[in-house]
């Protein structure tokens, strides 16, 4: 085959020929070359007389003699020898013959051009360049002399390779003398040298500049250099330093334009993932995630429980479940975490992406000796701060106020007892317990095994992986999240590197047993001098006390759900996929992926009647429920790439299809009337059972061809097409089908010879922006079918189950449409040591599927619709990092990045008249609340009033009218900022995380009435009202106030920015000659950290959760040791 | 020619050199993009629905699930029933408000619930969602109706019995809808079709417009449906008068007759019904309301189980020991008791009465059955065969023929244990007959409310009623208010008069 394919046609100036025709009869030659055919007579006759001359010149003159163009790529006659001829009068064919002589270039013709091509060997000159050939052996090496195992060194012309061994030597067998071998290895500087017997030391330069690292984008890779969308990329390097069990949090600080935040601290918690902000109304917002080319879910399906807390998932049709998907990937197999936020990049993901695209790459296996890793760490977490609570004192003051305010007589034991007043009736007035430190107070155990073997050779690679992962929780139970995971990963090239397949098998296995109510309310809530958890017999202490004939309970023991409830989840969550590519020929290539996930999970959740208290147990019956979940999608997509040069631009086209199929299956099951706790986990013991109220059975189809044109001009002007026609079955039969499609630009100008010039300081300059239409699919099933479900009675109407409507249908139902406009700077400087990355990003998102609110005349109140609203998110978002020391000894690299991002509705034509009326404001964002507004307490009174929407004080606001404070929850600015110091063999890593945001705060204490029975409450409470005059915040003490409480007001909302610690990660690497000694290749201890400090005004527990029903994040310490051998 | 353009073409300025090749560029990623977006590929993301649910085709397309949607509406109805006052909604209500509206019905006092004392002291508000019952729920009903006349008119597959005898149900649904939107409401927007782009913004049509739609479609139903009742399967008779046939269309376009003045109409239409002996016949007082009795044409079967396998006005009405309460809030008006005639059974057979303390509760007791029972003893009485002759009486009363309306009033005096009356002049005939329907058709699915605005009572007798229920008589509140949901959504809407 040819080596050759990329040609120029040549022809007279102002006879350029069309660029359509140029390509076509590129194709037409193509195949000529193949044929040999062999020169044909042409009548002109030439006369040459030339000495010493370039070919070249030969070409020009035979060319004005006879007209005969010359098809000829110009490197190839970079090699041609200088010609000496003399001919009169001689037929072209002899010329051509004469001057090609001792070339290594041969000719042929076709129509009345001349093609020059290289030089086939005949069988001879084969025999004479195989006696020719040496045998060439090297060393491959960096800067410092270390090898490099694994380096491929390839002989250029040709498709012979080799990877060299651990010691970074190669040998290579019978190579031409003076054939050029280019020798490379991932992250280094490729380096072309010619061949000799001996080679030596090569030493590779390593690519310091970021900008040159592998990115994965939509079906292909780039790098930040060449990239034309927004794309930012999180490695495993900085993964695996954080004590992480869901790879999803690994973001959180560190990439701009995307707000991660956890639900709760418990393992496998739900996370609410948002990529430039919230875009749809009220339809799904989350991204589109891609493990390895595969698509998963963002979302589980409807749980049992909610206690893991919501990812942020807003289908209709169904609620979400509670707890995250992705925590059933495991963290340490993963290479690289891509986040897609522009149309540019997430275009070609047409109706799945509008809110952008988390592309997940798992590790694979490196070429070299076969070497293993095992990675181990073990460690601690626990709730770093303590919300400052009334302690028994100040409690009991606070509800002798409270009486004396009411103006009721302060309860004594003597007293008739009632649940309003066992905490002065019945119990102990000394005890005083901190019931944080009782119950969220412990420490979880972390434990977390990793290992990996890989290795392989130029031609077959692979990695095989097993994870171990144990997590228990802070509450006083053995309650534990145990994962279990493998892995495979092998990619095998044919020999001629034409044929190359991959595949890969990622299992894990979840088994977490969590309680069945967070205990963190009851923390905080409970009254300090509550009985102890335990009487002296070690049993659970229900402080009974006798009341006439009944003995009754005075508290519901917050440890008896805990210990006796089950509530766990079982998951298996598979993850599969190959790949077959097939060079057709230099340039062209096919490739078909495939893919298949399986996530299948299995829920528990009992309610047995130990968990109740003692008196209660008779009348309470025993439940349990069941639910079975499973999400299963296959995807094909075949793919065809074809890369030609045209003039000096790299030209990459890019046609493939997708088929794709998600299977939704869940079932849930309640059952009743057991006959004792312990069979409770068993379905077939149950009484009764019956079918819970989430049932799904549901299919997804889709469809789609899409196309990419990317241009590269000399590095300097890169130009990218994406186009893609999506079929989704989601949609009605007259809008399954819709185009998207965008373009992205950019100017490399920093290789621009005048800005070079102009600024040499500057050794980076990019400048980009695109354009795109993205859609937002995420509605749920069927929404746009005429559906009928079943309707009947216990004893249904003459025996027959009836069918009744599920509502009206939209058959005309479309995806929301997302149009995306991105502009940003990249700029490197001093030899790329500083880079900075500005975007700027103004996305509308518009077609809103809105429930229409209908007049029930039409039978329903509301119709999914399409709605011109508009939502708009813009904003900036800012990275600058840097190499600021970088001595042999001592390393210091930084990254600080920063996003500022608006959120707006734009449009609402006929807000007033929707259902929305009361909560949306156009020109505000979507997000805001309506709350009363705080008007201080009446020095008087002592009551809590508010100011009207006229401006005048009253006690009494009315609802929605006075509500004219207008509160906005979430993130008005983050970022992150992360160092890493290296001296010697030590590495430390430290990475900040930084929000700016309002939210509720407990800044009027917890509850409706502070001085309520049982109710612990915040130490500010304190401040409260006492005496006329008193111009304070809180409201006087009261048992049972009647009166409006500020909970929903404005004195409720206040900053909650918060910076933190997030990642700590101190590291040690064992010198090489200890390693040696060992047998190790590599051998480091380290330290790692997550959220261990945080700086905030916020007076809950935790300000990323926001919550005091909920565990915060928890404060992780591991000690680890990383072993390669 | 130049040969030396083969380095300039590669060295210089693209865009100078190329704004040709640029274009080219343009022109084949242009045509390599319009490729793809020709390409589809229907077939492979089709989907039928979920199994969990049907789809549209599917329903309509044999005789069991297409039955299934009538008998979805049936169950619908019945559902609403459940639970008494608490647990019923829409038509299961015509029973309670308009009763309670009228001089039927006593609120005792001290019930707060704003529904109620809006309805009973005859002042709703049209901010409030009283008022609102009847319409959220009934059209919701008439739009299932509308669909399933549409799917079985355009099913090429159902067989021709069924098909029949599915669309008489569906016509006499639809007409039995109206005429409680039209009595309750006044004039109400006409929806006969499924598109919500049109009903969303339909008008008012008038009374009279409507009625003439609720006799074309009774009509209709008339020649389609059964002589028989059948059952689930609409294959077999059965004893069960659950779904309406041929009689309960006519008997209940007897009643649309008269409330039209219609007399000859609903006389024989009637006459029809009563001359149906082997069907229907009077049966003694007691086992009126018996499930499957003689003298039911229509009712509705209660499809819940152990405490709600009977009616919800037992469970309503049928006061605890403890006298009425917020779940039991209402007892019979003593102006209804003093009514009764001395001597007259129905007051011991279908009223009951409790002491608490030195106050005496009458309560309707028509339906027996209350939680207590396990088995379906009762089924939700809807047409029966007293209506009709009591229609036909006055028909006849108004056509002149005072003998025949004396003949069919006496058949009623007589079963209830009274004397006969002698034939008088047509006006006091007709004011018994009013008397008569009274104390025959109390609390039965609004009647007296009905009868009051249809004999042009309304205003002389409310006008003395209201005052002693706490209230203030106008002659607006005849009609419910619209929900005002209603009219903010669909501006075509205009309120009654007074709200």
């Amino acid at each position: 085959m040819y080596k050759i394919y990329t040609r120029l046609w040549c022809r007279q100036p102002g006879y350029t020929k069309q660029f359509l025709r140029v390509m076509k009869i590129l194709l037409i030659l193509m195949t000529a070359f193949l044929m040999q055919v062999s020169a044909s007579t042409f009548a002109q006759k030439i006369t040459l007389n030339e000495k010493e001359a370039s070919l070249v010149s030969i070409f020009e003159k035979i060319n004005k003699q006879s007209g005969v163009d010359f098809l000829v790529n110009i490197e190839l006659l970079s090699k041609a020898k200088p010609v000496s001829i003399n001919v009169n009068d001689e037929e072209l064919a002899v010329v051509l013959d004469k001057i090609f002589k001792g070339q290594p270039l041969e000719y042929s013709i076709k129509d009345k051009a001349v093609v020059v091509t290289k030089k086939t060997p005949s069988f001879l000159e084969r025999v004479a360049d195989r006696l020719a050939a040496i045998d060439v052996h090297g060393r491959v090496v960096d800067q410092e002399g270390k090898p490099l195992p694994g380096a491929t060194v390839k002989v250029k012309g040709t498709g012979k390779s080799v990877s060299n061994s651990a010691k970074g030597e190669f040998y290579l067998e019978k190579v031409e003398e003076d054939a050029v071998l280019i020798i490379s290895f991932i992250g280094y500087v490729s380096k072309e040298v010619i061949a000799k017997r001996d080679m030596g030391n090569i030493a590779l330069e390593q690519r310091d500049s970021k900008l040159d690292e592998v990115q994965v984008i939509a079906y292909g890779t780039t790098t930040r250099r060449l990239s034309t969308g927004n794309i930012s990329s999180v490695k495993a390097e900085d993964i695996e330093k954080q004590p992480i069990n869901n790879p999803i949090l690994a973001l959180s600080g560190r990439v701009t334009g995307i707000t991660v935040t956890q639900s709760t601290g418990l393992a496998g918690a739900g996370v609410k993932v948002r990529i430039q902000g919230q875009n749809s109304m009220n339809k799904g917002n989350d991204p589109y995630y891609v493990i390895d080319g595969v698509p998963f879910t963002a979302q589980l399906l409807p749980t049992l429980s909610a206690v893991l807390g919501s990812s942020g998932g807003e289908f209709v049709g169904s609620a979400t479940g509670s707890g995250n998907p992705l925590s059933y990937i495991n963290p340490a197999d993963i290479e690289s975490i891509e986040v897609l936020k522009d149309a540019d990049a997430t275009a070609i993901y047409g109706s799945r992406a509008a809110n952008g695209a988390i592309l997940i790459t798992t590790k694979k296996g490196k070429a070299g000796q076969t070497k293993a890793d095992i990675t181990m760490q073990s460690g601690i977490g626990n709730v770093s701060g303590k919300m400052k609570l009334l302690n028994t004192q100040e409690y009991l003051e606070m509800r002798h106020e409270a009486y004396k305010n009411d103006g009721i007589p302060l309860p004594t034991p003597l007293s008739q007892k009632n649940s309003g007043n066992y905490d002065l009736t019945v119990w102990d007035k000394g005890r005083n317990t901190d019931w944080q430190k009782e119950l969220i107070g412990g420490n979880a155990h972390f434990t977390d095994i990793q290992t990996a073997i890989s290795g392989g050779n130029a031609q077959t690679t692979f990695r095989l992986n097993g994870g171990y992962h144990r997590e228990t929780t802070v509450f006083p139970s053995d309650l534990s999240d145990v994962k279990g995971s493998v892995g495979i990963n092998l990619n095998h090239n044919s020999n001629n590197k034409k044929f190359k397949i991959q595949f890969s098998a990622n299992y894990l296995n979840d088994n977490n047993q969590l309680p069945t109510t967070d205990l963190t309310g009851q923390a905080l809530k409970t009254a300090p001098n509550a009985p102890a958890l335990y009487m002296a017999d070690g049993s659970l202490n229900w402080a009974r006390i006798q009341l006439g004939t009944d003995s009754i309970s005075t508290w519901q023991n917050p440890l008896a759900d805990l210990l006796y409830s089950k509530n766990q989840t079982k998951a298996d969550n598979l993850l599969a996929n190959a790949s077959f590519a097939y060079q057709i020929f230099p340039g062209l290539n096919i490739k078909t992926s495939l893919g298949y996930t399986s996530l299948y999970t299995k829920e528990l959740t009992t309610g047995p009647l130990l968990a109740s208290s003692p008196e209660s147990r008779e009348e309470n019956s025993r439940s349990a429920s069941y639910g079975r979940s499973n999400i299963r999608s296959w995807i094909i997509e075949p793919q065809i790439n074809y890369q030609l040069k045209i003039n000096k631009g790299q030209a990459n086209f890019l046609i493939g299809s997708t088929f794709q199929q998600n299977n939704s299956e869940l079932e849930q099951l309640n059952g009743s009337g057991y006959n004792s706790d312990l069979v409770l986990t068993n379905y077939g013991a149950a009484a009764t059972l019956t079918l819970g109220g989430n049932n799904i059975e549901s299919l997804y189809k889709y469809n789609a061809l899409f196309g990419r044109f990317n241009y590269n001009w000399n590095d300097k002007y890169i130009f990218n097409i994406t186009a893609r026609r999506d079929g989704s079955s989601r949609f009605g039969y007259d809008n399954q089908f819709h185009n998207f499609g965008a373009v992205g630009a950019a100017w490399i100008f920093s290789n621009e010879e005048f800005v070079k010039g102009l600024l040499p300081v500057l050794s980076f300059g990019k400048l980009r922006g695109s354009y795109g239409t993205t859609g937002n699919d995420q509605i749920g099933e069927y929404q746009f079918l005429s559906l009928y479900e079943v309707i009947s009675g216990d004893n249904p109407y003459q025996g027959k189950t009836g069918l009744q409507s599920k509502g009206l249908n939209n058959p005309y139902l479309q995806w929301e449409l997302t149009k995306k406009f991105q502009l940003g700077v990249d700029i490197g400087f001093l030899k790329d040591k500083i880079l900075i990355n500005t975007n700027y990003f103004h996305n509308r998102s518009s077609n809103q599927l809105l429930a229409y609110a209908l007049p029930n005349l039409t039978g329903y109140n509301s119709i999914l619709r399409n709605f011109p609203a508009t939502v708009g998110n813009t904003g900036w978002e800012i990275l600058i990092s840097g190499s600021i020391i970088n001595k042999t000894r001592f390393t210091w690299s930084s990254s600080f990045n920063i996003t500022l991002p608006k959120n707006t509705l734009v449009a609402f034509p006929g807000l007033e008249s929707s259902s929305s009326a009361n909560t949306l404001i156009i020109g505000k964002p979507l997000n805001i609340q309506r709350q009363r507004n705080f008007g201080g307490v009446n020095s008087q009174t002592g009551l809590y009033q508010f100011y009207a929407a006229d401006g005048t004080i009253t006690a009494f606001p009315k609802d929605l009218i006075d509500y004219n404070y207008i509160f906005q929850p979430g993130s008005k600015i983050y970022g992150g900022f992360q160092n890493t110091f290296r001296y010697r063999s030590f590495q430390l890593d430290v990475l900040f995380q930084g929000v700016k945001q309002d939210a509720f705060n407990n800044n009027a204490g917890f509850g409706f009435r502070v001085g309520q029975a049982r109710l612990n409450q915040p130490i500010s409470v304190l401040g409260r009202w006492q005496n006329p005059g008193d111009e304070v915040n809180v409201q006087k003490f009261s048992t049972n106030l009647l009166t409006l409480n500020a909970q929903g007001s404005s004195i409720s909302y206040s900053d909650a920015s918060y910076i933190r610690l997030k990642n700590l990660s101190i590291s040690w690497e064992m010198p090489q000659r200890w390693q040696q000694v060992i047998h190790f290749k590599d051998c480091k201890f380290f330290l790692h950290g997550q959220n261990l400090w945080t700086l905030t005004k916020y007076n809950g527990l935790d300000p990323e959760t926001l919550s005091i029903a909920s565990l915060p994040t928890l404060k992780l310490w591991t000690l680890g040791i990383q072993l390669t051998f | 020619m130049k040969l030396s353009l083969i380095y300039r073409l590669s060295e210089c300025f693209p865009f100078q050199i190329n704004a040709k090749v640029i274009r080219e560029i343009i022109l084949i990623t242009a045509l390599f993009f319009i490729l793809i977006l020709q390409y589809s590929c229907k077939k492979f993301i089709d989907v039928v629905g979920p199994p969990t649910s049907l789809n549209s085709d599917v329903v309509f397309a044999s005789d069991p699930t297409a039955t299934a949607l009538l008998t979805g509406i049936y169950t619908s109805i019945s559902l609403d029933d459940r639970d008494g006052f608490r647990g019923g909604s829409g038509l299961s209500l015509t029973s309670l408000y308009p009763g309670l509206s009228s001089d039927e019905l006593t609120l005792q006092s001290g019930i707060t619930n704003v529904a109620l004392t809006g309805y009973y002291t005859n002042s709703i508000l049209s901010t409030t969602t009283t008022g609102t019952d009847f319409w959220n729920k009934i059209y919701p009903i008439i739009y299932k109706v509308n669909d399933a006349i549409d799917g079985i008119l355009t099913s090429k597959t159902l067989s021709s019995a069924v098909k029949k005898q599915l669309l008489g149900e569906a016509y006499f649904m639809r007409a039995f809808c109206y005429f409680y939107l039209v009595n309750l409401y006044g004039d109400v927007p006409l929806i006969l079709g499924t598109d919500y782009n049109i009903n969303r913004l339909a008008k008012r049509t008038t009374q009279s417009d409507v009625y003439n739609q609720i006799i074309n479609d009774l009509k209709q139903s008339q020649l389609l449906l059964s002589d028989q009742y059948l059952d689930g399967t609409l294959l077999k008779p059965t004893e069960a008068r659950v779904r309406p046939n041929k009689y309960v269309a006519t008997a209940f376009l007897a009643r649309v007759y008269l409330f039209n003045n219609d007399n000859v109409n609903a006389e024989m239409l009637s006459t029809e019904v009563i001359n149906n002996k082997t069907s229907y016949d009077t049966v003694s007082l007691k086992k009126v309301f018996l499930k499957n009795s003689k003298e039911t044409i229509w009712a509705i079967q209660p499809v819940g189980s152990d405490v709600n396998s009977n009616t919800g006005e037992a469970k309503l009405f049928i006061l605890p020991a403890s006298g009425p309460s917020d779940e039991h809030p209402v007892y019979l008006n003593t102006d209804l008791i003093n009514n009764f005639e001395p001597g007259d059974k129905r007051l011991e057979n279908w009223v009951n009465s409790i002491s608490v303390g030195s106050e005496k509760y009458y309560y309707p007791y028509k339906y027996k059955a209350g939680t207590n029972a396990t088995e379906t003893l009762e089924y939700i009485t809807v047409l029966r065969l007293g209506e009709l002759y009591l229609i036909r009486a006055e028909a006849r009363a108004l056509q002149g023929n005072l003998d025949g309306a004396t003949a069919d009033l006496n058949l009623i005096r007589k079963r209830s244990g009274l004397h006969s009356i002698e034939v008088r002049d047509r006006g006091s005939l007709l004011s018994s007959i009013t008397h008569e329907r009274r104390v025959e058709l109390f609390t039965e699915w609004g009647h007296r409310w009905f009868d009051l605005k249809r004999t042009n009572t309304v205003n002389s007798v409310m006008s003395v009623a209201t005052p002693k229920k706490g209230g203030v008589w106008n002659n607006h509140w005849t009609l419910y208010p619209i929900p005002l949901v209603e009219i903010k959504f669909n501006p075509n809407l205009k309120q009654n008069l007074g709200y």
